[in-house]
């Protein structure tokens, strides 16, 4: 170490230890700034009626909402939907990644349409998809499976490709069966990659199931959300708007969680990115 | 991995067979389809031509994109400025680190509903929808880009007493770059849904209101013509800007010093 990063390490080590009381502090300061903030603008005439209910009357409208059966059942079916879309886009993603990843002349061939289909609006599929499947959980399942199973094909791909040779030499050398090599070997050694996949793909899957119900007018959270504020009811729109969004944020922290204690098994490998 | 390499020739070859058989069996597999649901090709096809040559094809698109690079000039410009001041005020990153989690993970299409049926179905809401959907990857990703720079350089830029202007503009915005690029894809690609997605909802124009109203109408030819389109040009924005920021970008990667001293010696030529 040589002195300035001595110094640097010191000051920012004092920094922290003063810091961590004062950024809590903060940060409530800021909630509730944001807060006032909120039924400030809310309470002028700044934005007309309807866009933006004060804080206090979304509150109540969760707070009546959250014991009723409705509430629920519009959770669980965009919960729903999202997981059955994305399981699917999980299975046939992992597949097709390895597939992909073993073989050069597969992974050439499927490179445009990967492309393609990464960048692709899954919702813009909604109009044509909604006239075929209904507004049942098929169609928020499928639009998820097509927005989701290309980043889960790609992280697999980029998690095998990182698997250091010398891994897969060794296996080869004892001439582990190909079932056995991919569950055994390139499964596990990729599975972080993997998971980052799946949680990405878990926030995409909740947005896409709710942008659905909010065009298609398919029962759950963003269905409930149109309802409420075509029926001139606009602190409920925003009670499922705050649930939309605590979704969002328990599903991604969920998941972080969850990542981090599948892979603790595993030590990071060195040179991996 | 040891996975084998092809040649050049193959390599293209490679890459195209798939997708062209893929065309292909589409075309011969719909050219008998007589369900009203998967009209055959050359019907998307013709339904196209007719679109395109009654001219609102051109109107739409027109709508659509002038919308959608106002709401993405609007962010970036946004975005940069107030993700590069807080990227350089950590304290202020870290009070507001758990906020910006929380919009970064709640879904925009949830304002849809309440901005078009408030504000109505003209351009200003759907330009502040795609804007609002935008802003956030280009934002925390600036952040992130700021504070991916290496705390020596700052102390070398303050030891030169580079004021404030200059020093943003030359020493912190070239650092963040890359990650400011991560951003800018995300937010080309997210713009797009969220344009359909408004358009979808309401509107009286635009490539998501033909898309829609052919869907109403039950024709089918041309709502899968919209929805191809609509693919179509999510994957040309995609690979045109990849394209072009590799160009750009050339010089944060790593080869960047040769290639930066042979710039200096042979003249531009990256």
């Amino acid at each position: 170490m040589t002195w300035t990063q001595t110094i640097r390490a010191s000051a920012a080590a004092d920094n922290r230890r003063r810091a961590v009381p004062a950024i809590a502090l903060w940060r409530a300061v800021v909630f509730v700034g944001g807060i006032a903030l909120w039924a400030a603008i809310s309470a002028s005439d700044l934005f007309p009626a309807g866009l933006l209910p004060s804080p206090a009357a979304v509150a109540v409208a969760l707070g009546e909402q959250i014991v009723t059966a409705q509430y629920w059942e519009a959770l669980g079916l965009t919960l729903w939907g999202a997981a059955v879309g994305l399981a699917a886009a999980a299975v046939v993603g992992i597949a097709i990644g390895i597939l992909t990843a073993a073989s050069s002349a597969a992974e050439l061939s499927m490179r445009f349409l990967i492309d393609f289909g990464r960048a692709f609006p899954a919702v813009a599929l909604i109009a044509v998809m909604v006239l075929i499947l209904g507004r049942g959980i098929e169609l928020k399942a499928t639009l998820v499976f097509v927005a989701v199973v290309f980043l889960i094909i790609v992280q697999t791909q980029q998690g095998v490709r990182r698997i250091p040779p010398s891994i897969l030499e060794t296996a080869r050398a004892f001439r582990t069966p190909r079932g056995l090599l991919v569950r055994r070997v390139m499964l596990p050694s990729a599975a972080p990659s993997i998971l980052t996949g799946l949680r990405l793909g878990a926030s995409v899957a909740v947005l896409v199931a709710i942008s659905t119900e909010v065009l298609s007018g398919s029962a759950g959270i963003g269905n409930q959300i149109t309802d409420a504020q075509l029926g001139a009811n606009p602190p409920v729109a925003y009670a499922y708007i705050v649930t939309a969004g605590l979704l969002g944020f328990g599903v991604n922290a969920g998941l972080e969680r969850l990542q981090s204690a599948i892979v603790r098994w595993r030590p990071p490998v060195k040179g991996e990115d | 991995m040891n996975v084998k390499s092809y040649g050049p020739v193959s390599a293209v070859l490679l890459q195209v067979w798939l997708p062209v058989v893929l065309v292909l069996a589409w075309f011969l597999v719909s050219a008998q389809s007589t369900s009203v649901f998967w009209p055959p090709l050359t019907t998307i096809l013709a339904a196209f031509g007719d679109w395109a040559a009654s001219g609102t094809l051109w109107s739409s698109l027109a709508y659509s994109f002038g919308n959608y690079f106002m709401a993405l000039i609007l962010a970036t410009v946004v975005g940069v400025a107030i993700g590069t001041a807080i990227g350089l005020m950590p304290r202020v990153g870290q009070v507001l680190s758990p906020y910006l989690d929380f919009f970064r993970t709640l879904p925009i299409v949830v304002f849809v509903p309440i901005v078009i049926l408030t504000l109505g179905v003209g351009r200003g809401p759907k330009v502040f929808l795609i804007f609002l959907a935008c802003v956030w990857p280009i934002l925390l990703n600036t952040i992130e880009g700021v504070r991916s720079i290496q705390a020596s350089v700052f102390e070398t830029a303050r030891s030169y007493r580079i004021p404030l202007a200059l020093r943003i503009r030359r020493v912190v915005l070239p650092g963040a770059a890359p990650q400011i690029a991560i951003g800018l894809r995300l937010a080309i690609s997210i713009g797009i849904v969220m344009l359909v997605v408004s358009e979808m909802y309401g509107s009286t124009e635009g490539v998501g209101h033909f898309i829609l109203q052919s869907g109403q109408r039950f024709q089918l030819p041309e709502t899968w013509a919209g929805t191809l389109l609509i693919g179509v040009i999510g994957w040309l924005f995609t690979a045109l800007y990849m394209f072009g920021e590799h160009r750009v970008l050339a010089w944060t990667r790593q080869d960047a010093e040769t290639r930066r001293s042979g710039r200096v010696s042979k003249g531009d030529k990256s």
